[in-house]
């Protein structure tokens, strides 16, 4: 089979970063080569050794490959103390080969107004000599649960079962009168699991695809020589703006980006949430990123606390993740993001402040466009099979607007005033698809 | 070899109730008995059914069950409710066993702020005083002093059967509350910043244990769900 020779042919972009007291941060790209297919998930870890000996590993995350993008970011945050000797790092990974997919066409349930639906079960035939296929490899079909219910809060999940947890995982999609979603890779990890729930219109009828996927062998890549350790950077300490600065308060016409996060720790109930509110438990933080059209800086707020501007002659289109990168130390200490996924969370807010949607499709967050009648929630039903699928996850929502406003930032009392009723004219939900606190 | 002593999971608590949008909570208390003098790590999950058909799977919960403490709470949530509203359940259940323990001394910092690395003692013949049986080796301990506490990290590689090993990891013996419990997707193990009360000495005891099957206790086909 080709797709087992895959393999580590480079690995570039290193970068060490010595925090204060005595952590430290190592992230690499590395670069995939014998990929033959046209996409593969990889399961993959960081190792950290002092000299030879195994010092750090980072937690294994999936990630997707194509031929046309055959690499993927690692990261690792340990502690060093003040960091003598000579480092090394090797991915250690392994990969998933696919197999044929299943189909399904179970029948609807009917449209009824009652608040929990309509529900059906689907059940794959268990007659001896029946056609219908219902394994993917290892994984093999339970049953589909299906939710109708007047209007568009329809559901199906799946429940999985597999007779090799450790190494199996799976996809699933669904789709309905041309609707289509589709769920992010999951791993079995015990014999039985549900899916998480695929929100989707059901309408005449659905069509559910499961692609079941086997893990190889772990292996590792050669050992690489730790970069130089650097400071992490700050921005705090860039001129605040060369034209303004005389003036602490900076008037500008664009868009502001409300940005509000959540280290969701528990989720009460399924019903209709949006971070920072009352349903999921976590620590949160509301910051600001506005736009200035003409010179097309970005400035961020965090209000009362700091003002941080990243000039677009200095960081050109990356402004946004070099603002929003100041504030990585509150990201870790003050919502307590985990160091190694603060730059998914930067990447995913640059992705969708700039509106960018092949990196937002790439990013590490399910994000869901609001319609202007949801009232800036979502139904927690539709997407997570229970309250604990929703909880660990750092939720983000964002609210903004298309049209340029009249914006107002005061650096001295990290402050900004604009006119906010104009600021729902793009709002979104997201949530990592990784689990934090695992 | 030693004895087999028969475990036996039994389900002591239930509850089921489910509201008007279809949500339903249930919660099933467990206790082994039969509980080893080292204690048994517990995996679980509960299955709900609805005429015959598995309608929703709970996660699994993971716990060192010991003689004086012997309960495991599972629980399972989400939205059922017409033609799915589960009418029995079933608990799956994997007992994994003692095999083998490490203890590890680490250098300690003297002042705060300050860490100290230790990797593993060699014997005589030149192998770690940290290897366990199965293959399992702790590689290195660091100790960090923060304000009198330390902040203790650790790197762990599993041997080849490391998918069906857990670890216990115990700092200083009368710590109760440091008792962690890990279960690993991979082979390489990384225990951060573990905070464990200032001592003169400090003894990391890492326990291995090793999963035996799945089994499941009958289905019980009398499901009562509360209308709340």
């Amino acid at each position: 089979m080709g797709k087992k020779e895959l393999n580590v042919v480079s690995n570039q972009n290193a970068r060490l970063v010595a925090h204060s007291g005595g952590y430290f941060d190592l992230s690499a790209e590395f670069l995939f080569g014998g990929l033959q297919e046209s996409s593969v998930i990889i399961e993959h870890q960081l190792l950290v050794f002092a000299d030879e000996i195994l010092l750090a590993a980072s937690e294994p995350i999936c990630s997707s490959l194509t031929s046309e993008h055959a690499s993927t970011w690692v990261s690792a945050y340990f502690f060093w103390g003040k960091g003598k000797g000579p480092m090394n790092y090797q991915l250690s990974f392994r990969l998933y080969t696919e197999h044929e997919e299943c189909r399904f066409s179970p029948a609807l349930p009917p449209e009824i107004s009652r608040k929990s639906g309509a529900f059906s079960i689907f059940e794959p035939s268990k007659k001896l000599f029946s056609s219908e296929k219902s394994s993917s490899g290892p994984i093999k079909l339970e049953s589909i649960v299906i939710r109708n219910v007047a209007g568009e809060d329809d559901s199906v999940f799946i429940n999985l079962s597999s007779k090799d947890p450790g190494n199996s995982g799976f996809l699933i999609s669904c789709e309905s009168n041309n609707a289509q979603t589709e769920s992010d890779f999951q791993m079995m990890e015990k014999p039985m699991k549900s899916s998480y729930s695929l929100g989707l219109h059901l309408h005449d009828e659905l069509d559910v695809k499961l692609k079941g996927f086997s893990a190889l062998s772990w292996e590792q890549s050669s050992k690489f020589s730790c970069p130089q350790a650097t400071p992490p950077e700050t921005f705090d300490d860039e001129p605040l703006c060369e034209n303004e600065s005389q003036d602490d308060v900076v008037r500008i016409s664009g868009t502001v980006a409300v940005i509000s996060l959540q280290h969701v720790e528990e989720v009460d109930d399924l019903g209709f949430v949006t971070p920072a509110s009352g349903i999921m438990r976590g620590p949160t933080k509301t910051l600001y990123l506005a736009f200035d059209s003409d010179s097309e800086d970005y400035w961020l707020i965090e209000e009362g606390k700091r003002t941080v501007h990243a000039a677009a002659k200095n960081y050109d289109w990356e402004a946004p993740s070099k603002a929003l990168a100041a504030i990585t130390s509150s990201l870790i200490v003050g919502l307590g993001v985990e160091s190694k996924n603060v730059i998914k969370l930067i990447s995913y807010l640059q992705a969708n402040i700039t509106d960018e949607a092949e990196d937002i499709e790439d990013s590490a967050y399910t994000h869901k466009y609001l319609s202007a009648d949801a009232g800036g929630e979502i139904n927690l039903s539709l997407h997570f099979s229970d309250t604990s699928d929703a909880a660990k996850r750092i939720w983000v929502s964002t609210a903004q607007n298309s049209d340029y406003i009249d914006i107002e930032i005061d650096a001295a009392t990290n402050t900004i005033s604009f006119d906010d009723e104009l600021i729902s004219q793009r709002e979104a939900i997201a949530w990592s698809s990784y689990k934090t606190m695992d | 070899m030693a004895k087999k002593i028969e475990q036996d999971l039994i389900i002591r608590e239930k509850t089921f109730n489910i509201d008007e949008a279809g949500y339903i909570n249930g919660g099933i208390t467990c206790e082994l008995h039969g509980t080893r003098d080292s204690g048994t790590v517990t995996l679980a999950f509960i299955e709900l059914r609805s005429n015959g058909k598995v309608c929703l799977i709970s996660d699994v919960t993971k716990r060192l069950l010991t003689k004086a403490d012997n309960q495991v709470y599972l629980s399972v949530s989400g939205q059922l409710d017409g033609k799915a509203l589960p009418d029995s359940y079933q608990i799956h259940y994997c007992l994994s066993r003692h095999i083998d323990s490490v203890r590890a001394e680490p250098k300690l910092p003297s002042n705060m702020g300050s860490s100290q690395f230790t990797i593993p003692p060699k014997t005589l013949l030149g192998r770690s005083k940290w290897n366990s049986s199965g293959g399992n080796k702790v590689k290195s301990l660091i100790v960090h002093n923060r304000d009198g506490e330390f902040y203790v990290s650790g790197a762990i590689e599993l041997g080849s059967n490391w998918e069906r090993t857990h670890v216990v990891v115990r700092y200083n013996m009368d710590d109760y509350s440091s008792y962690l419990f890990e279960n690993y997707k991979s082979p390489f193990i990384f225990l951060s910043d573990q905070i464990v009360e200032g001592s003169e000495t400090l003894f990391c005891d890492f326990s291995f244990f090793k999963a035996e099957k799945w089994h499941k206790l009958p289905l019980i086909t009398e499901l009562v769900i509360d209308r709340v």
